[in-house]
């Protein structure tokens, strides 16, 4: 792609909203030949020329049913992707380094046959569909951060292969990228068993412990059906283990040497973090600003503040 | 489900290989055959998924077809050697194919060879074969898209139909060109129904037995009748004792007056016969493109254009024609070579014994009535002097040996004559109100200068009156149209279908193959265009636009299939079906509840109900089951199929009554 034909797509793109789910329509779709379309359109120049010089009647049949087949071949195209509803599901939190799997959801009338190519608006070529249904497109992820879905490229010259019918599309969807893990050989520093820093708690676990009132957010595998049936009050189960038995986990952002770079303790802290989940160890958690408490195995909001910290947005 | 691209590859190559299958009859067959061997060895390559050959080797290989060609036909360009070389070319091009874009390169390359059997034949099949090889050239587009291959044949057709309103209006508006860019291709030599530019014993004899249509003529108004269908194309005026040619010295004969009473006016499609055109004796007006030359014969203006051609013409069909003629002329048209000695003394022996010219040239038919001479198609071979041997000893022969000996007795009895070629008669198609002139309507007579007119004597008339008033084939079994293969006389059947045929032919010629500048022309003004300039093309198009192409587009953009499936469908359909028997059934019914409410029909009725019905309930709510089942369609079918008759419920047998009173 040349500089010029760059700077014209990204000025573009970057008109474009961003949305959550969208049904394309005359306004968002592009229609080009292919350079296939130039050149049959090229042969019906020279059919019409050889009818114009040997005044062969049906040859000039033969060039306007080429020329028209090129012309009719953009409303088949445009057909092919009018109508196409296109929306992003959640994605799963990925590694930097790793690729990002974005779902896709695309839909369209069961009967109409399409066949759609569908990829990232910088990279050639794309998944190739021909029902209506879910793709995981997969992105590289370059940075930790939250990475937004790059603008897509939807694409389809069926029936005729003559004419390109594309449309650029900004979803609105977003992907954790965490710090890319860097083994760290230092060991983790413990916190002392019932240390003055915090109370005794209860840790959630697998032992059955008593009856609290039910609240939504606890699910409906937590109600207590027996005391339901009984008492007529919603109540859930609530399970603790006794928390004794496990260590705590410190991982602090100012443990490592005072040159070393941010990135490069996060993704230390990150392999630590990781590692620590494993254990199934108590984490806490200590970020410039910012502490958090972490129950054993429940990493996912440390891992999450280690890619969102000092960043709002990756690409 | 997408195609495999293999399938899009022979797709490409079968495409190819149709769309040249014309050239057979037109080119040196190795060519086309080599051609269908290389498509083929290309395929043979990507059914084994086999290396292709190395571009040195292919270069290498190039070059002996290449200069094969160049032996045989001594041209590589103009039209055949211009085809041939394409046609070589481009099969070495598919050895050089492997990616999506050289296998497109290939396909453009076909629908270009597409218009190559066009230069060589516009009929109405040859149409037909284009239309086939578009459509073929389309499936292979349509699979080299990636289409799915079960739903590309039916794409191809669709993309084909939408884009032709618009081809056909392109068709009518796009301006014309009245002459070619550039020299126009020589037309091949082979001419098997043209008249040559000679007579000779066997000249006119050999086109007889050939059914192949010459021209046709369209008479507007008064129609002819048969006797008066001479349509002269040529005049020949030197003999050398075995062969007529035509002479150098200019006839003056002053040009007929139009306005005369009797006047045809016609226009005839035609084809030039050495750049002299057919017109019935004697034209009085002749329209654009054409012009009336000495001899009152017709030319076309443009002389070395030898393509098809339509113009009018305006004649009175007379049998003389006024023609001052002066002393040196006179003498032109008396020559004899020495030869053919019995027939210039019987000529000599009429110009003595007859005084008066008049007298004389009746004496002369008289005479040659008398002589008991046959016509045949197959007469024996002549020897030496062949007036002679013909008059004298083998007395069998057809027009041109009449026309040949009559026209020798004429100038030896010292009446100035001439032989006319062209053509007598023709059939006329009733239902096309046209006139089809074939190669077996070849004709020759002579033309006899008396009293200052040219006048027309046909002496094959004199010996075989039959050939005037009928068809040759009545007179010539060779020329007899017979069906083909069983090689009998056609039943009554098969020639009005053949009629039918023609007609098709005719009107396709005059509509399709000849919309030409002048025609167009004519065309915009009969529409009230004017000329056909910019603004006339650009109404025609935006209005055209608007009638046809635009109901097309909106429907294509706005067009959603119908959103239910089959089993949503064939359930309506079915509710329907009951409905219209009388019973009240409902489409929400369940499958039990329609069996109940359908007690009234026949037996056979409500079994095939019953299986319908649990065949919808089985597949319905089977595991798994989709809407997109196979099965579907078929049991849509069937509900298509169920039509129960109405049933005589009490209510609608009571109305029924009081409508009969």
């Amino acid at each position: 792609m040349s500089r010029w034909r760059k700077a014209a797509s990204s000025w573009m793109l970057l008109r474009l909203p961003r949305q959550q789910q969208l049904v394309l329509g005359q306004s968002r779709i592009y229609l080009l030949p292919t350079p296939f379309g130039w050149g049959l359109l090229l042969v019906a120049w020279a059919v019409w020329i050889g009818a114009l010089n040997y005044a062969v009647s049906l040859a000039y049949v033969l060039s306007f049913w080429i020329v028209s087949l090129v012309l009719i071949a953009v409303v088949l195209a445009y057909r092919q992707l009018a109508g196409l509803a296109i929306r992003c599901g959640a994605a799963d939190d990925v590694v930097a380094g790793s690729h990002a799997l974005f779902p896709l959801q695309l839909q369209w009338p069961e009967e109409e046959p399409r066949l759609l190519h569908l990829g990232w608006h910088d990279e050639a070529g794309g998944m190739a569909l021909d029902r209506p249904g879910e793709v995981l497109l997969p992105r590289l992820t370059l940075q930790r951060g939250q990475m937004t879905i790059p603008p897509l490229r939807v694409y389809s010259e069926s029936p005729l292969g003559l004419v390109r019918a594309f449309a650029y599309l900004r979803l609105q969807a977003q992907v954790c990228v965490y710090p890319q893990p860097c083994a760290d050989e230092r060991a983790a520093a413990s916190l002392p068993d019932g240390g003055q820093s915090r109370e005794a708690q209860p840790v959630p676990g697998e032992l059955f412990s008593h009856l609290v009132a039910w609240q939504p957010e606890l699910g409906a595998r937590r109600i207590a059906w027996k005391a339901y049936a009984r008492r007529g009050v919603l109540l859930a189960r609530r399970f603790e283990e006794p928390q004794a038995a496990r260590s705590t986990c410190l991982l602090e952002w100012s443990a490592y040497p005072a040159q070393m770079a941010a990135e490069a303790r996060l993704s230390r802290l990150c392999w630590q973090l990781l590692a620590a989940g494993r254990r199934g160890e108590d984490v806490v958690l200590r970020l410039p600003q910012q502490e958090l408490r972490l129950t054993a195995g429940e990493v996912r909001p440390g891992l999450r503040a280690l890619a969102g910290f000092g960043v709002r947005d990756a690409q | 489900m997408r195609s495999e691209p293999r399938l899009a590859h022979f797709a490409v190559l079968a495409a190819l290989a149709l769309t040249v299958l014309p050239l057979f009859l037109q080119l040196p067959p190795w060519v086309p055959l080599l051609f269908a061997l290389q498509l083929g060895g290309r395929a043979w390559l990507a059914w084994q998924d086999r290396q292709l050959p190395h571009r040195v080797w292919l270069l290498l290989a190039m070059i002996v077809p290449v200069l094969l060609l160049w032996l045989s036909l001594r041209t590589l360009v103009g039209r055949e050697g211009g085809v041939a070389l394409l046609l070589l070319l481009t099969g070495f091009k598919a050895f050089e194919t492997v990616t999506l874009r050289d296998w497109r390169v290939l396909l453009g390359l076909g629908f270009f060879l597409a218009a190559t059997p066009l230069l060589f034949d516009q009929s109405l099949p040859s149409a037909l074969w284009l239309l086939l090889s578009l459509f073929v050239l389309t499936w292979a587009m349509v699979l080299l898209a990636g289409v799915d291959s079960a739903a590309s044949p039916r794409a191809a057709a669709l993309a084909l139909l939408y884009a032709m309103p618009l081809m056909l209006l392109l068709f009518v508006a796009m301006p014309r060109l009245p002459g070619p860019l550039w020299s126009m291709p020589t037309m091949d030599q082979r001419a098997t129904s043209g008249l040559s530019d000679s007579l000779a014993p066997g000249s006119i004899g050999q086109m007889i037995p050939s059914r192949e249509p010459a021209f046709t003529a369209q008479f507007r108004g008064r129609q002819p009748v048969r006797e008066q269908l001479y349509w002269r194309v040529m005049v020949f005026d030197r003999f050398d004792g075995a062969r007529w040619t035509a002479g150098s010295v200019p006839d003056s004969g002053a040009a007929l007056a139009s306005g005369a009473a009797g006047e045809l006016s016609y226009s005839i499609t035609a084809t030039p016969f050495k750049g002299a055109l057919p017109v019935l004796e004697h034209a009085v007006w002749a329209g654009e493109g054409v012009q009336q030359v000495a001899a009152q014969l017709l030319r076309r203006i443009d002389a070395r254009n030898e393509a098809r051609l339509r113009y009018d013409v305006r004649s009175v069909a007379q049998a003389a024609y006024p023609a001052a003629l002066s002393a040196e002329q006179r003498d032109h048209y008396l020559q004899l070579p020495a030869a053919n000695l019995r027939t210039r003394q019987q000529g000599e022996f009429f110009g003595r014994q007859f005084r008066d010219e008049a007298g004389r040239l009746v004496a002369l038919r008289a005479w040659l009535q008398q002589q008991g001479l046959r016509y045949t198609l197959s007469p024996p071979l002549l020897q030496g002097d062949v007036v002679d041997d013909f008059l004298f000893s083998s007395r069998q022969g057809f027009c041109e040996h009449f026309a040949s000996a009559f026209a020798t007795l004429a100038r030896a009895a010292g009446l100035p004559a001439r032989i006319v070629v062209g053509f007598q008669g023709g059939e006329f198609n009733t239902g096309g109100q046209f006139w089809l002139v074939r190669s077996s309507d070849a004709h020759a007579w002579t033309e006899v200068w008396l009293q200052g007119h040219w006048q027309r004597v046909d002496p094959t008339a004199l010996v075989a009156p039959s050939r005037v008033v009928s068809e040759v084939g009545e007179l010539v079994p060779e020329a007899q149209a017979v069906v083909p293969v069983l090689g009998r006389r056609p039943p009554a059947w098969w020639r009005s279908a053949h009629a039918q045929w023609q007609r098709a032919g005719f009107v396709w010629q005059q509509w399709v193959v000849d919309y030409d500048a002048r025609r167009q022309q004519s065309l915009f003004q009969r529409l009230g265009l004017g000329r056909v300039g910019v603004g006339s093309v650009m109404t025609v198009l935006l209005l055209g636009g608007v009638v046809l192409v635009l109901p097309l587009l909106l429907w294509l953009l706005w067009r959603r299939p119908p959103p239910r499936s089959y089993p949503v469908r064939g359930w309506q359909l079915l509710v329907l079906r009951l409905q219209q028997a009388g019973v009240a059934a409902q489409a929400s019914d369940t499958p039990a509840q329609l069996r109940d409410k359908a007690k009234g029909l026949a037996p056979s009725l409500q079994q095939q109900l019953a299986r319908l019905l649990a065949d919808w309930q089985q597949w319905r709510y089977a595991e798994g089951a989709t809407d997109a089942d196979p099965r579907w369609r078929g049991w849509w079918w069937q509900v298509r199929h169920f039509r129960p008759p109405r049933l005589a419920a009490s209510g609608f047998s009571a109305s029924g009554k009081a409508t009969m009173d």
